[in-house]
Order: C-alpha cells, then sequence, then structure tokens
C-alpha cells in the first residue's frame, strides 16, 4: 500500500512540476485549460520581467456634490520606506492588491482596443468600481467617478500622469 | 563527496518556509481593515471579480477569514518548533496548508512569487510525510522543491534576457525611481554611476540564465551560486522592501543543494 501512494506522489509531482513548465509559456489553450487556478498552485515566474514597474500608479476618486466636482481622493496605500521594511511591510498587500486591479485594467484595454466602452465590463474594472463604490459618501453626492493616475519618483509635488478615467458612475443613497 | 541527509534538507526548508510564512500572516492581520468592507480585500469586491453571487457560500469563507489566519498563525509556529516529521508537526502543516488556500481563495488578489513557492514547499512536504515520511517521498519533495526553485530562477533570467528594457541596463534605475520599491538615495546613486546599474541588471540577468549550470558544477560553485542568491534575495528586500522573498526563496536552498548533489558529477 505504502509503495502504490509513493507511485501516486510521484506522478503527482511529476506532472505538478511538468504543468508548472507549461505555465511559463502559457499558451492559449493552456490558459484556458487553468482558468480557475484559484491556489495559484501553477506558479508563473517572471519577476520585474519582462517590462517591470517603472512607476507608481494610484487609484483616486472624485464625487459630484450639488453639482460640482469636488476634489480627487488618493485611496491607494502609500508604499513603506521605513527602516524594518525589508523584515516587515505589511502594506505591499493592499499596494499589490490594487497593482493586479490596474495591471487588469491595462490588459482589458488592450484586449478591448476596439471597443474601449466596453472596459466597463471587465473585471478589472468591475473590482476598482466595487472597491471606488465601497468608501463613505457626504450627503449631496449623487455621482462618483474613479481614475488611475501614474507617478515617478518621490514626494508630494511629482508629476502625475493620467492613465486611466472611468466613467460618472450614479451613487444610491 | 558531499553527502546531504534529504530528510534534514526538507526539514530545514519547512521550517525556514514556515518562519516566512508566520511573518506574511502576522502582516495580513495588521491589515486586516482591508478585509472590511472599504478595503480592497471587502467580500463584496472580491466576490465581483470572482463573479459570484450572493448564494455562492463565499460569505461562510469570509466569515472564516480572521480566524483562519489566526489558526494558520498557530499552525506555523507549532511547525517551526516541531518541524514537519513529528506527529504535531505533520498536523500543523496539514492545518497550515488547508488555511492558507482558504485565505488565498478569500484574497485572490495580492499575491505573488514568495507565495506561490511557499505553497508548493508546504504541499511537496504534505505529500511527503501523509500519512507517515518515508525516505522515497522525501527525496521526490526534495526534488520537487529544489526543480522548482531552478525552473523560476531560470524562467526569471531568461525572460529578463528577451526583455530589451533589461538589457539596456538603465532597468534597475527606473524600478528604484518608484515610492513602491525605490529609495531616493539608490536612485542618485545609480544616476551617478549607470556603469554600475547597468554591470548589476546584467550580473543578474546571468545569475539567473545560468542558475543550473552553476549547480550542475563543483560543490564550491554551487555554493557559490547560492551565497550569491541569498545576497540578491537580501539586496531585494532592503532596498525594494519585498521582504517575503528573503525568506521564501532561500528556504528552498537546502533542497536545492541535496539536488545539486544528486545531479552534478563534481561533488
Amino acid at each position: 500500500m505504502a509503495s502504490i501512494w509513493n507511485y501516486i506522489v510521484a506522478v503527482i509531482l511529476s506532472l505538478w512540476f511538468g504543468a508548472s513548465v507549461i505555465h511559463q509559456f502559457s499558451p492559449n489553450w493552456w490558459c484556458r485549460l487553468v482558468r480557475s487556478d484559484l491556489f495559484g498552485l501553477l506558479p508563473h515566474w517572471s519577476f520585474f520581467a519582462p517590462n517591470p514597474a517603472h512607476e507608481d500608479t494610484h487609484v483616486v476618486y472624485r464625487d459630484l456634490q450639488n453639482g460640482e466636482w469636488c476634489a480627487w481622493i488618493v485611496l491607494t496605500a502609500r508604499g513603506n520606506r521605513g527602516r524594518w521594511r525589508w523584515f516587515w511591510n505589511p502594506n505591499r498587500y493592499p499596494r499589490k492588491a490594487a497593482n493586479d486591479l490596474i495591471n487588469g485594467l491595462r490588459r482589458s484595454g488592450q484586449k478591448l482596443e476596439h471597443s474601449p466602452r466596453s472596459i466597463i465590463l471587465s473585471n478589472s474594472y468591475v473590482g476598482l468600481l466595487q472597491w471606488v463604490a465601497a468608501q463613505s459618501r457626504n450627503p449631496g453626492v449623487t455621482h462618483r467617478q474613479f481614475a488611475i493616475v501614474t507617478s515617478n519618483g518621490f514626494g508630494s509635488e511629482r508629476p502625475l500622469d493620467l492613465l486611466f478615467l472611468s466613467e460618472s458612475h450614479r451613487v444610491d443613497h | 563527496m558531499l553527502i546531504i541527509d534529504p530528510s534534514a534538507a526538507l526539514e530545514a526548508t519547512t521550517r525556514i518556509s514556515a518562519c516566512g510564512a508566520l511573518i506574511a500572516s502576522l502582516e495580513m492581520i495588521t491589515v486586516r481593515r482591508e478585509f472590511g468592507e472599504h478595503g480592497v480585500f471587502s467580500r463584496a469586491g472580491i466576490m465581483s471579480l470572482y463573479r459570484y453571487d450572493e448564494k455562492s457560500g463565499f460569505k461562510f469563507v469570509d466569515k472564516l477569514a480572521i480566524a483562519t489566519l489566526g489558526i494558520s498563525i498557530v499552525s506555523y509556529i507549532t511547525l517551526i518548533l516541531q518541524g514537519p516529521f513529528q506527529p504535531l508537526g505533520v498536523i500543523a502543516i496539514m492545518t497550515a496548508f488547508l488555511c492558507r488556500n482558504i485565505i488565498l481563495w478569500r484574497r485572490l488578489i495580492g499575491g505573488d512569487g514568495a507565495e506561490q513557492i511557499t505553497t508548493l514547499t508546504l504541499a511537496a512536504t504534505l505529500l511527503a510525510v501523509v500519512p507517515e515520511p518515508s525516505p522515497q517521498r522525501i527525496n521526490l519533495a526534495v526534488s520537487f522543491i529544489g526543480a522548482q526553485l531552478i525552473l523560476s530562477y531560470v524562467t526569471a533570467g531568461i525572460t529578463k534576457f528577451s526583455s530589451p528594457v533589461w538589457r539596456r541596463g538603465d532597468v534597475l534605475c527606473r524600478i528604484m525611481d518608484t515610492e513602491t520599491y525605490g529609495q531616493p538615495w539608490i536612485v542618485a546613486v545609480l544616476r551617478r554611476f549607470p556603469r554600475v546599474a547597468t554591470m548589476l541588471s546584467w550580473l543578474v540577468i546571468l545569475f539567473q540564465c545560468s542558475f543550473l549550470l552553476l549547480l550542475a558544477g563543483p560543490s564550491w560553485m554551487a555554493f557559490g551560486a547560492l551565497a550569491l542568491g541569498l545576497g540578491f534575495h537580501l539586496a531585494v528586500a532592503v532596498t525594494m522592501g519585498i521582504n517575503n522573498f528573503l525568506w521564501a526563496f532561500p528556504a528552498t536552498y537546502p533542497c536545492v543543494v541535496v539536488l545539486g548533489a544528486w545531479i552534478s558529477p563534481f561533488w
């Protein structure tokens, strides 16, 4: 019985490693096959390649209150530059999550180049909108809009570039 | 000839991985507010990404999330103290693996390569020790973990080599010029010495691409490569704040050493 289990484990680990190798190339048929890898059991080892992040991305939103747009509010967590971040860096979770959503939006934007408005149906747009819509709002707010802006360098004076501007969405009270 | 016991290697790998996973779980507890109504991991937000409806049962997973994090912390501490071969350690590794997957399912986004290699390490160790540890399955798990590390470095190296941005050599300066991953003083140094920046990016590419060859060489070469790898992860943690990679990847090095001893004719 023990030797059968040994063989089964050998087969599982061999198949798993083989699948991991194929996953690095991610051919289309493979992507369709493993679309629901919920637990990330198939690794993707590209680490900052081929095009590493070379800008900070920020999710911002603004409200239309009593007919006028209010100031933009930053939603994304700030990067941690503390001296202990090599050991303790909890903020990387929300930052990475926001980046995942933004990168998803970028990919959807590229895929839907010919019908740009359909992006509002993409998962990442819906996820970002859900996050933005969940923030508290003042009385008199009728619409909310979000944007993705990018920046380079450090400090509050650095210039920002607009990467994406959402539709204006009506909010329910 | 250098002989390294695969069981000792797997035990070391599992304990170090558990240290990294423990820190990661504590970090997640720190940002638990992000799992609330207004956070980036809010239940409604994640459900919209999955396209789940209210009847999907995801509410139940959500209710368990923080408790699951707590249980996983206890499991990792037990694993660090007991190792994977004691009965309590086996229970701990099973619990840790289960909790880990519940949390990943609940969180969906915000994961990275360090999480993935830790998941693979725990899964392979679990298969080696359940229902009871067997030398054959320990060897298989050690080979699997070592092979995944080699695959990760070589894939990352080849992908970087195929990228003009990386080959041009200014990539580190561009990454460091961000609040998320950089530090102003490093950008200043790299801008002042652009050749150093080019040299460093090529060093990363060459190190990762040639990792398998280095491992197949004499033992001093393999240990040199692993020392370089450890230095690389330490530098990445200090300069870029990617702290979990410092635990997750070097944790697998004991398994890589065993694999090196098996595949290299020079050891």
